[in-house]
């Protein structure tokens, strides 16, 4: 008779984004979500999302995570919040002793992370940030440059436009009108899932989705350190982005160590300018060899009368990113500190420091080093 | 133009050399109203490499190189010259080019260029990115290693390009991706949509499918056109010139390791 595994409790601690990311846990066979947590001081929209994703799994909705934290039992604190509330929520959590998984991006604040990664270290906990590395695609040239295929990799490139609108085009504001209210533009495009950037704080597509690109190219380069770092930014699709000032488009230089070099393009491209999510691209070049690969890989074409304009023509398939990152944090959990994450929070920080040394780079148009 | 001066083939003399001279042989037979003669005593217009000795009309085909095109050798005659863009006459790119002039993909955003090559091409992609956002980029920061060169171009009004260029003997039939993303729509013109497959004992492997010679046929009916109706070139040298003042910048900025 093989030995019962144990099951995980996770507190679910906010959630106010995307529920992809608590569901997944709570989809995995080795966990149970026990409750929902989060401050008492939140406004009534996070209350309310909250009670309503608690209702949803039958749970209670605690309106104090110290009081989750003392009475569930809980191993892990799954936070979903807005992401200017993301390494707050995730370093009670530490402090707790639990462990964490937190969704995209970790803050836009180098000093938070680094506050992050240091709780996280001291309480000796791990912490996973949601990713997309687990994807198909992914896996495959991530198994094709480990085997050595294309030899030492000397470059890699990352585009990455997607193609959800995000409110009203930039141009459409009448004159008189008030500029978009940015966390008012968030809670409408809660329905249709273009509310990354939830939050009172105005973040740009680099802060929300740069995170994507990057920990792909992170992964794939074995998490060589960007070292500089040139960039241009602009607001070219979006209204909400033009009046908060914030960019929805931004192209990329990156200097690795060892000489490595990279690019990334990246842009909220807008709905009628891609038939399905986006274009997502990989180029890598190799001493022995070179790679174009299409992170949208395997899909099926889907053409019908009567098809809602906005329905993908092509679907993703084989899709098991969410399953396949929370089975890695069961690894983690249950391997010790020499088990590693594809995303954690040193490995985000470096990232939020790489976005960030970006948009300085867009705004003075000067090459930034990293330290 | 009259119907006698309609019907009239241009005479063309062909100053180039093998395989060039075998390309513009094979695509001038599918241009209609021309003729190619021996000699440019009885041209009236002339397809060249050299810019220099020549006083007809002149398709003249430029150094794409920025090392190459510092050893000089440019046209006198600036006004009576065609440099020879094919790229800008490549269908895809055409499409393209169209639907932004158009104004149906909206402001250009970003123009990004994988290109893979077996000879170094870049002034072309520069022209590329000038031709297409029209004007000089404002800010220009380019990298290279291990012969790769990325070349990053910031335009007005916050347009960007971003090219890879990657070129050497290794790279074989190469690899092009051209990405236009506009304020309204995009065009994607990349080899990578453009594979079919063969299978055999090794396993499965790609097959491009390829456009050809159809852009320079493109461009050599561009050009004669204009030498028999006398009206202006698609392209000029001040393109020319455009193209090699971003190619000095990038040369520039990859020796000060600084934007320039």
């Amino acid at each position: 008779m093989t030995e019962a595994k144990k099951r995980y409790r996770a507190i679910a601690l906010s959630v106010v984004k995307h529920d992809y990311l608590p569901n997944a846990v709570a989809a995995h066979p080795r966990f149970d979500v026990v409750a929902v947590a989060d401050d008492a001081a939140c406004p009534d929209w996070v209350h309310q999302r909250n009670q309503l994703y608690a209702d949803q799994l039958g749970i209670p909705y605690h309106k104090d995570p110290q009081v989750a934290f003392d009475t569930c039992g809980a191993d892990v604190a799954v936070v979903s919040s807005e992401a200017e509330r993301h390494c707050d929520l995730a370093m009670r959590a530490a402090h707790a002793g639990l462990h964490i998984i937190v969704d995209k991006p970790l803050s836009t604040t180098l000093a938070e992370c680094d506050r992050l990664v240091e709780a996280v270290e001291k309480h000796r906990v791990r912490c996973l940030v949601w990713n997309r590395n687990y994807l198909p695609a992914l896996l495959q040239v991530r198994d094709v440059v480990a085997r050595g295929d294309i030899g030492a990799l000397q470059a890699i490139h990352c585009d990455f436009y997607f193609s959800k609108d995000a409110g009203p085009p930039k141009g459409s504001r009448r004159e008189g009108d008030p500029p978009i209210n940015w966390l008012e533009r968030q809670l409408e495009a809660h329905a249709d899932g273009s509310d990354g950037g939830v939050g009172v704080l105005p973040m740009g597509e680099l802060q929300i989705e740069g995170i994507y690109p990057l920990a792909y190219m992170r992964m794939l380069t074995g998490g060589l350190a960007v070292e500089r770092v040139f960039a241009r930014t602009a607001t070219h699709f979006h209204q909400a982005n033009v009046d908060n000032e914030v960019d929805d488009l931004a192209t990329v230089t990156l200097e690795m160590a060892g000489g490595v070099v990279g690019t990334l393009c990246l842009g909220r491209i807008g709905a009628a300018a891609h038939p399905d999510i986006g274009e997502i691209k990989l180029h890598l070049l190799g001493s022995e060899g070179r790679l174009v690969i299409s992170e949208a890989r395997p899909e099926v074409a889907l053409h019908y009368r009567e098809q809602p304009p906005l329905e993908f023509r092509h679907q993703r398939l084989a899709e098991e990113n969410n399953f396949l990152l929370v089975e890695e944090f069961v690894r983690a959990l249950e391997g010790g500190e020499d088990e590693g994450l594809v995303l954690d929070a040193r490995g985000a920080r470096d990232i939020c420091a790489i976005v960030n040394a970006a948009i300085e780079s867009g705004r003075n148009g000067e090459v930034v080093a990293l330290g | 133009m009259t119907k006698e001066q309609e019907n009239t083939p241009l005479r063309l003399f062909l100053d180039l050399e093998g395989e060039e001279a075998r390309r513009y042989t094979e695509a001038l037979k599918r241009v209609r109203g021309v003729v190619v003669v021996e000699s440019d005593s009885s041209a009236e217009a002339v397809i060249s490499t050299r810019g220099d000795g020549h006083s007809l009309p002149l398709l003249w085909l430029p150094p794409v190189e920025e090392d190459e095109a510092e050893k000089g050798g440019e046209p006198a005659h600036e006004d009576r010259v065609m440099p020879a863009a094919e790229w800008r006459f490549q269908q895809s790119i055409r499409v393209m080019a169209d639907r932004l002039r158009q104004g149906k993909l909206g402001e250009p955003g970003v123009l990004r260029i994988h290109r893979w090559t077996e000879k170094a091409r870049l002034l072309a992609d520069l022209d590329l990115a000038s031709w297409l956002f029209g004007g000089v980029p404002e800010t220009l920061y380019a990298v290279s290693r291990f012969g790769y060169v990325q070349c990053h171009l910031g335009f007005c009004e916050g347009g960007m390009a971003l090219i890879d260029h990657a070129a050497g003997g290794h790279f074989g039939d190469g690899y092009e991706s051209v990405t236009l993303i506009g304020g309204k729509g995009a065009g994607y013109a990349d080899d990578h949509r453009n594979v079919n497959l063969r299978f055999d004992e090794t396993g499965c492997q790609g097959m491009r499918v390829t456009e050809g010679d159809t852009g320079l046929v493109d461009m050599l009916r561009a050009f004669a056109g204009a030498v028999k109706e006398e009206r202006g070139f698609a392209v000029t040298m001040e393109d020319w010139h455009r193209a090699r003042e971003i190619g000095r910048r990038v040369k520039k900025s990859l020796d000060e390791g600084a934007a320039a």
